[in-house]
């Protein structure tokens, strides 16, 4: 867990620095944040996890309505609140959760659960405020949700499913993978339609999605599966947002398809054979989800991507730039000595 | 108490909670629901949960008008998020904020009777209404995170949702049930801070439109 959290605090670096630099108060907040988040995945108590991932989101949430006041970010903030909410509300009846109960409290603990992790991840369809809110939002705040949210809201989906009982875990499980691979298609397709930034934000929650289908199939491969989706774009988000020049950007999205012995490769083979392993009839959707992804990747990679009218040529941007990408390839190529190297 | 005494106290403390306006919005809520909760939570803890659900509430209170007092005192204007002011909506509507929320309130009751019904918390028994409380709690701070207009409403939502939780945790009991209570209410004194600071900015700005 130390090594994503250092892998996530060295790409909000980069990012930044390739973008707009370090602004006054930026620090405090996500500083706070982070340390919230990593404190979570370290506590037992599922009150205090609760209390501090409620405490990050807030943190953000409210640094995202001051920068951009609107009907999306306020979404965001109902949705957020949703989520922090059903956390916390879920928190007493974990306690004792292994004690015989009725169908509805299983049903009421799996869907309170499953509220509150498919908001950060940006699961459909109450999570569906996240593009519009990001693209609204400055590029280093994108890179927090990114870097920071998405991985920690994983890392806690993944212990969370350890800890609950078997009939919780069994409804949460359908309602996750339901929702995931929705999200993945609908994304993944959404992805097709646009360009640029916009188009990297879809193509990550639908990989996000995907992560959630390795988690919950319940198997060590859709674990490794959705752990190296994760850190992948930890490492890639820093380019893709901030493309120093039109050749480094075309090896980010190079890296992104998944095309073999690129990170996503080995990422998405696994989740897929954990699919034909625990869920069969996941299978199609998720095939499906992956091609759509590929197909915006490469598009994307060979069309060319100006996001920004002029790119920078400094040579610390462009030593940042390359430096992504070979770390980026080197995941790529030894992928589980990654994941035994940030995960133990 | 006799439950349908107890189950009348949090209904009303729940309500006014739901419909609280303004900038003492959260301290409001945190005081109204926390009177609402005290009996639900002191048969299971002693006088001790009512303390603390009690002490927070004035601590909120304390950290909502110091925060609102320093920022109005150190800005003579300050541009930015007004805590107050609808986010995205207009007020020209048919059905204004608290009209919607009075219909989530009485949408509530049945949903929380229902989840006070089938859904055990601890060892306490589900046929009675001693229960009936908190789930209303939890079901009416939704609706108020699901109808916010203001970032005051999204802060109040948040308020409720830590003292009825808290109040969860110390009704069922357990070890630590009071340190985690306790870490869980901090929120809402966090939540009035956060309010009254962006209030206080825009104070002058208020008073020169008046």
């Amino acid at each position: 867990m130390t090594g994503v959290v250092v892998l996530a605090a060295g790409a909000l670096v980069v990012g930044t620095g390739l973008s707009s630099g370090w602004k006054s108060g930026w620090l405090g907040t996500i500083s706070s944040a982070v340390a919230a988040f990593t404190v979570m995945l370290s506590v037992q108590s599922s009150l205090a996890q609760a209390a501090l991932w409620s405490l990050g989101l807030w943190l953000l949430i409210v640094r995202w309505m001051t920068l951009a006041p609107g009907g999306a970010t306020l979404t965001a903030g109902r949705a957020v609140g949703l989520s922090t909410g059903a956390f916390l509300a879920v928190t007493p009846f974990l306690l004792d959760v292994g004690a015989a109960g009725s169908g509805a409290r299983t049903d009421v603990i799996a869907g309170l659960l499953a509220v509150s992790f498919a908001v950060p991840l940006g699961l459909l369809p109450v999570g569906g405020w996240a593009i519009g809110v990001f693209s609204l939002l400055p590029r280093r705040e994108v890179l927090v949700w990114i870097a920071v949210v998405v991985p920690a809201a994983v890392l806690s989906l993944s212990s969370t499913l350890t800890r609950i009982g078997d009939p919780e875990r069994q409804v949460l499980t359908v309602v996750l993978l339901v929702s995931a691979l929705t999200t993945a298609v609908w994304s993944g397709v959404g992805a097709l339609r646009v360009q640029g930034a916009d188009r990297y934000l879809r193509c990550f929650v639908a990989d996000v999605a995907l992560a959630v289908v390795g988690i919950v199939s319940a198997t060590a491969d859709g674990r490794k599966g959705a752990l190296l989706i994760v850190i992948g774009h930890i490492c890639l988000s820093p380019l893709l947002f901030t493309t120093v020049s039109e050749r480094i950007g075309r090896y980010g999205w190079l890296l992104l398809s998944g095309l073999p012995f690129s990170p996503f490769w080995w990422a998405r083979l696994l989740v897929v054979e954990a699919c034909f392993a625990h869920n069969g009839f996941a299978v199609p959707l998720t095939l499906l989800a992956l091609f759509v992804i590929g197909i915006a990747s490469c598009h994307s990679a060979v069309q060319g991507w100006r996001v920004h009218s002029t790119t920078s040529q400094q040579p610390l941007h462009r030593f940042l730039a390359y430096g992504v990408v070979v770390v980026a390839t080197v995941v790529g190529i030894v992928p589980l000595q990654t994941l035994h190297l940030l995960q133990g | 108490m006799n439950d349908a005494v107890l189950a009348s106290i949090g209904f009303l403390g729940v309500v006014v909670a739901s419909l609280v306006d303004g900038r003492r919005a959260v301290p409001l809520a945190a005081l109204s629901l926390s009177i609402a909760l005290v009996p639900t939570v002191v048969p299971a803890q002693g006088s001790g949960a009512a303390l603390l659900l009690l002490g927070v509430a004035v601590l909120t209170w304390l950290m909502g008008e110091v925060a609102y007092r320093v920022a109005r005192s150190h800005f003579s204007w300050a541009a930015g998020l007004d805590p107050l002011v609808p986010v995205a909506f207009s007020r020209a509507e048919l059905f204004g904020p608290r009209s919607i929320r009075v219909a989530s309130t009485v949408v509530s009751i049945p949903v929380a009777s229902w989840a006070h019904f089938h859904v055990a918390l601890g060892g306490l028994a589900t046929t009675t209404g001693f229960l009936f409380p908190l789930f209303y709690a939890w079901v009416c701070t939704g609706f108020r995170f699901l109808t916010a207009r203001t970032l005051e409403d999204v802060a109040v939502a948040t308020t409720m949702i830590a003292v009825a939780s808290a109040s969860g945790w110390m009704v069922h009991g357990g070890g630590h049930a009071f340190i985690g209570a306790g870490g869980v209410m901090m929120v809402s004194p966090l939540s009035a801070t956060i309010v009254g600071w962006l209030a206080g900015r825009h104070q002058w700005r208020t008073r020169e439109d008046g």
